[in-house]
């Protein structure tokens, strides 16, 4: 994996991805996931079928719109990443983190894509059009970048889980190992998809994201 | 033996031919608009290939239109197309008489196109009845919408899958719906659903309707609307089948649910509490 890469999508890097749950607190409070097996199944339809499929997708567009300086490809792709989030804590965890990314690579790993990008884009961020863009202006390979942010989320997800106490430790790492197949399969489709291949079934994990906003005791922000 | 009699006789050529023929290229184009003084009403009209709009009652300035499907649902190769706009102004809600039924397809898509205009302040309330999935329909459908900064927009979807009265087991299937909802020309809202095999096994997995056999999504988006959450909230009161939402001038209602009809009862409260309209007559059915 290329060098920044490995920084960017480590935990330690600050985009306060710890504080996002992606809906599985209120999924964990109901019961739907609740051991090694019933998350495992969870997360995979969220990498099939949800928003980490799609996300792909979306970074992909990003890095291709960035690399060819490409206007009206950026802003459209920018744009659908935030109209798809489906409530508002999942706007709020896609935006915190693509926010507290682009802060960071301005900051340390600046390169000429970010201004470029800031003058087509106005205003809010998606975490995955962030990342595209920072790798296409570090030039790194698309290919490289799609597996190792699919893991990196579906990492943080786990993670979640492990501090809700659905699985321990041990088997939160197995649920990954098992899941890394999945999400090859999934980042090579992206590699040739366009905009037009988003979609997804993930309508009770959409649903819970929403009643996670008036759950009454809460670990995190989504 | 001619070959023309050789195709008559084999019934797979003619149930192919007998679909070519009832394949429909069908919808409604309609304005709707303000009349100085008056209330809103039909500014143009096209109606084609079995639909039709009709207009069962105005209260003051608000209109209400039906859309009548007189085929009685979509079968696989239809092409239905249905643009309203609302003009400057005009208030009106736009509904279906009954449930839209796609039907199992023999291969081609079923395709909607529905493309909504809502200029200056202009209300729609756009309402039409459930979407019935047939055990291996495959539905593609667009929605392409534009609303004013200072119109409303109360838009509602529901579908569900299968015939679960009558004990239908959903084969196959495929399932293709991208909707873009823009404000003052911007994206703000998009919803792309996609499933390429709609089966029970498919739709059972936990992350995508579990149990739940219906789902609904309400968006709302007006210069108020992330003022009403908490009173729709109230108005929700089980948040167990369908819960809300509200950022960026957006209102968000969300339903999964293996109760249908709880489901089209808690619209309706969603729709009347954020509306202050009576609901459509069919709606009541």
């Amino acid at each position: 994996m290329p060098a920044p890469l490995l920084l960017w999508l480590s935990p330690a890097f600050p985009v306060g991805g710890f504080a996002f749950s992606h809906g599985l607190e209120w999924a964990a409070e109901r019961g739907w996931i609740k051991d090694r097996e019933t998350l495992a199944a969870w997360l995979t339809d969220l990498v099939a079928h949800g928003a980490l499929g799609n996300d792909q997708i979306l970074l992909s567009a990003a890095w291709r719109a960035a690399m060819q300086r490409d206007s009206a490809a950026m802003r459209e792709a920018a744009a659908l990443a935030l109209a798809l989030q489906p409530s508002a804590e999942r706007h709020l965890e896609a935006v915190t983190q693509g926010g507290a990314f682009l802060a960071q690579i301005e900051a340390a790993w600046p390169c000429r894509a970010m201004p470029w990008f800031r003058s087509v884009h106005d205003g809010e961020v998606a975490y995955c059009t962030a990342v595209g863009v920072a790798a296409a202006g570090h030039g790194i390979a698309l290919e490289a970048v799609l597996l190792p942010y699919g893991l990196a989320v579906i990492g943080n997800l786990v993670s979640a889980s492990v501090r809700l106490g659905v699985v321990g430790q041990t088997d939160g790492q197995r649920i990954l190992a098992g899941l890394v197949a999945e999400v090859e399969r999934v980042a090579r489709r992206s590699l040739g998809a366009t905009l037009d291949d988003l979609g997804g079934a993930c309508w009770r994990s959409d649903l819970a994201s929403l009643q996670h906003e008036t759950q009454y005791t809460r670990l995190f922000r989504s | 033996m001619s070959a023309a009699a050789l195709l008559s006789d084999d019934p797979a050529h003619a149930a192919a031919r007998a679909l070519d023929r009832i394949r429909v290229d069908g919808g409604v184009t309609a304005a709707l608009s303000l009349r100085p003084g008056g209330p809103t009403g039909i500014t143009r009209l096209a109606e084609k290939g079995g639909y039709r709009l009709k207009f069962p009652r105005t209260h003051g300035s608000h209109a209400e239109a039906v859309i009548i499907n007189t085929g009685g649902g979509v079968v696989g190769g239809d092409r239905i197309k249905l643009d309203f706009s609302i003009e400057e102004g005009a208030d009106a809600t736009v509904t279906t008489q009954a449930a839209e039924r796609i039907y199992r397809s023999t291969g081609l898509d079923s395709g909607i196109d529905v493309r909504l205009r809502v200029s200056d302040r202009a209300r729609l309330i756009w309402a039409p009845q459930e979407t019935i999935l047939f055990s291996g329909a495959r539905l593609r459908r667009k929605y392409e919408v534009d609303v004013s900064s200072t119109a409303h927009l109360l838009f509602v979807e529901s579908m569900i899958f299968g015939r679960k009265a009558s004990g239908e087991v959903m084969e196959r299937g495929a399932l293709h719906d991208r909707w873009h909802i823009r404000r003052d020309g911007r994206l703000v809202f998009a919803e792309a659903s996609r499933l390429d095999d709609v089966s029970d096994n498919a739709l059972r997995r936990p992350a995508i309707l579990g149990a739940s056999h219906a789902l609904a999504c309400i968006v709302y988006v007006a210069p108020d609307a992330e003022a009403r959450l908490s009173a729709l909230r109230e108005v929700l009161d089980d948040d167990t089948i369908g819960a809300a939402s509200a950022w960026n001038g957006l209102l968000v209602v969300r339903f999964v649910t293996d109760a249908a009809g709880d489901m089209r009862g808690a619209m309706i409260r969603v729709m009347q509490g954020l509306s202050g309209a009576s609901m459509p007559r069919v709606w009541s059915n």
